[in-house]
């Protein structure tokens, strides 16, 4: 049993388990951005 | 547009609903081991009772799903997968072994995946990420979740869900489709009677304006960035979305306001494609309301304001920075992760090149439209990065560490001569957001340089691990 976790351990850090194989992915956290830039560099400060 | 784990078909809307059995407490591991790859062997297993399960609404080769998995103390994580998958979990009821489950599964779905994958997708993939959980050890937390793709590198909320969703709420009317039909008009002749009726009339100098006029100017400025939030959370309240927040942060070198509309993901690709325009469509009407002030004031900072705001709509749909334009494409084309998949399909297209195998992609399969699509995209982006880059450096990092001696110097002896308070504040913010902006691209070289590290490790791991076969 040591074994296996090992190696599956090992081949998790190979990407040999990669969730992408199985088309699983984490979601990007969709935070719909507006630069503050506008704001400070448009200035004539 | 939710439907339930259990309710198989997830192709039709139903309402949202959470597992049934709520064996233990969601956000809950049962078993020691199962934040590691191998997950409690031995015992029965059990769907996360937290898992919420929606149709994923995107470029794929068979029907999609979201899982949102609640975090406690966090924001929910959210997968993309097939429903293949989501039929395997709903299988885990709690009282089928883990052979049990798979003979059901091959079963029901024979061919899909071998029973050497079906151990290697519930141990490696569904036990780490919480999706499944262990029924007969003591509950642990949650294992951590994946290095998140968060690009902003500070993140500070500034009105929570519980302020933003009632006043989002309360604007939804604005989303109803004979308002939307009505503004359309309205935004038109707006921009006809600024740009030919009464930008000719005024000759637009910034240097004529007071420190006054420069402080009124920003607030201005940081009103419409404050409504092209909201438009965005009211845009995702009307279609019945949660968890709507806005805040502070930093993106690449820029600081930004953000509107925090994940839960949108469960929506159809039209729906969230309104909501990634709910902003720009929220900041035209401040811009109504800029030239009505200016109507009744003559004040010329109104028309100042204006122009400034019309060019953060217009900047706010470039795709290839996580504004608005990043979001609209993804939606209308389907692409989940769009700059994942785009540097994912650099680094294949790259491989292929040089003669190597095509490396997994990180997401659905798409089809040919959406691939086109998503190749346009990775080559202009690639092409708009590196001529931002070279601006970036060239006229922004160089300029600004060029000048700041002079700022802190204009600073020091304002604050010498004893200068008025609002003076010294507008010196003060003048250091602040030049500092930010170098702080900004000394992360942004200290990430890339930290990837480049880690991606060079990862080959040698590799280069370590097949050695050894090789020589066998």
């Amino acid at each position: 049993m040591a074994d296996e976790q090992d190696h599956l351990k090992r081949a998790e850090e190979r990407e040999d388990l990669a969730p992408e194989e199985f088309e699983i992915v984490e979601l990007e956290d969709r935070l719909e951005l507006q630069d503050r830039c506008n704001a400070n560099c448009k200035c004539p400060m | 547009m939710a439907a339930t784990l259990a309710g198989d078909d997830l192709s039709a809307p139903t309402p949202e609903s959470r597992l049934r059995e709520t064996p233990q407490e969601p956000g809950l591991v049962r078993g020691a081991d199962a934040g590691t790859a191998c997950g409690p062997l031995g015992q029965h297993l059990v769907a996360n009772p937290g898992l919420v399960v929606s149709p994923l609404d995107a470029d794929a080769a068979e029907p999609m799903a979201v899982c949102e998995l609640p975090v406690p103390g966090g924001r929910p994580v959210r997968y993309s997968m097939p429903i293949a998958v989501v039929e395997l979990i709903e299988l885990f009821d709690g009282r089928r072994s883990l052979e049990e489950v798979i003979a059901a599964y091959r079963a029901r779905r024979p061919g899909r995946y071998s029973d050497e994958q079906l151990g290697r997708l519930v141990r490696g993939v569904l036990l780490p990420k919480g999706l499944i959980l262990g029924t007969s050890s003591p509950p642990t937390a949650l294992p951590p979740r994946d290095r998140r793709r968060s690009f902003l590198y500070f993140q500070l909320p500034l009105l929570s869900a519980r302020f933003v969703e009632p006043v989002a709420q309360a604007l939804r009317w604005a989303y109803a489709p004979p308002v939307l039909l009505a503004w359309l008009p309205l935004f038109v002749l707006l921009h006809w009677v600024f740009y030919v009726k009464l930008l000719p009339l005024q000759a637009l100098d910034v240097n004529r304006l007071e420190l006054g006029d420069v402080l009124l100017l920003m607030l201005l400025s940081t009103a419409g960035t404050f409504v092209h939030e909201l438009g965005h959370a009211s845009a995702a309240a009307f279609y019945g979305c949660k968890r709507l927040e806005i805040g502070w942060g930093m993106y690449l070198i820029f600081t930004v306001l953000y509107a925090d509309v994940s839960d949108v993901w469960k929506l159809p690709r039209r729906q969230r494609a309104v909501v990634d325009l709910g902003g720009i469509y929220f900041q035209s009407v401040f811009l109504a309301l800029l030239l009505a002030l200016f109507a009744r004031s003559g004040n010329v900072v109104y028309l100042f304001a204006f122009l400034f705001t019309d060019l953060a709509i217009a900047s706010a749909l470039n795709p290839f920075l996580r504004l608005d334009g990043y979001w609209l494409m993804s939606d209308l084309f389907g692409i989940v992760n769009l700059r994942q998949q785009s540097l994912a399909y650099l680094r294949r297209t790259a491989a292929a090149a040089v003669g190597r195998g095509p490396a997994q992609s990180p997401g659905p399969q798409l089809s040919r439209r959406a691939t086109a699509a998503l190749a346009l995209y990775s080559v202009a982006g690639v092409a708009f990065f590196l001529v931002t880059a070279k601006i970036v450096l060239t006229q922004v990092v160089v300029r600004i560490l060029v000048g700041l001696p002079e700022v802190l110097a204009r600073f020091w002896l304002d604050c010498e001569i004893g200068a008025g308070a609002l003076q010294i504040a507008a010196r003060a913010g003048e250091i602040l957001w030049r500092g930010l902006m170098v702080a900004g691209v000394a992360i942004m070289a200290f990430n890339v340089l930290v990837r480049l590290a880690r991606a060079a490790q990862r080959r040698h791991q590799r280069t370590l691990a097949t050695a050894p076969s090789r020589a066998a």
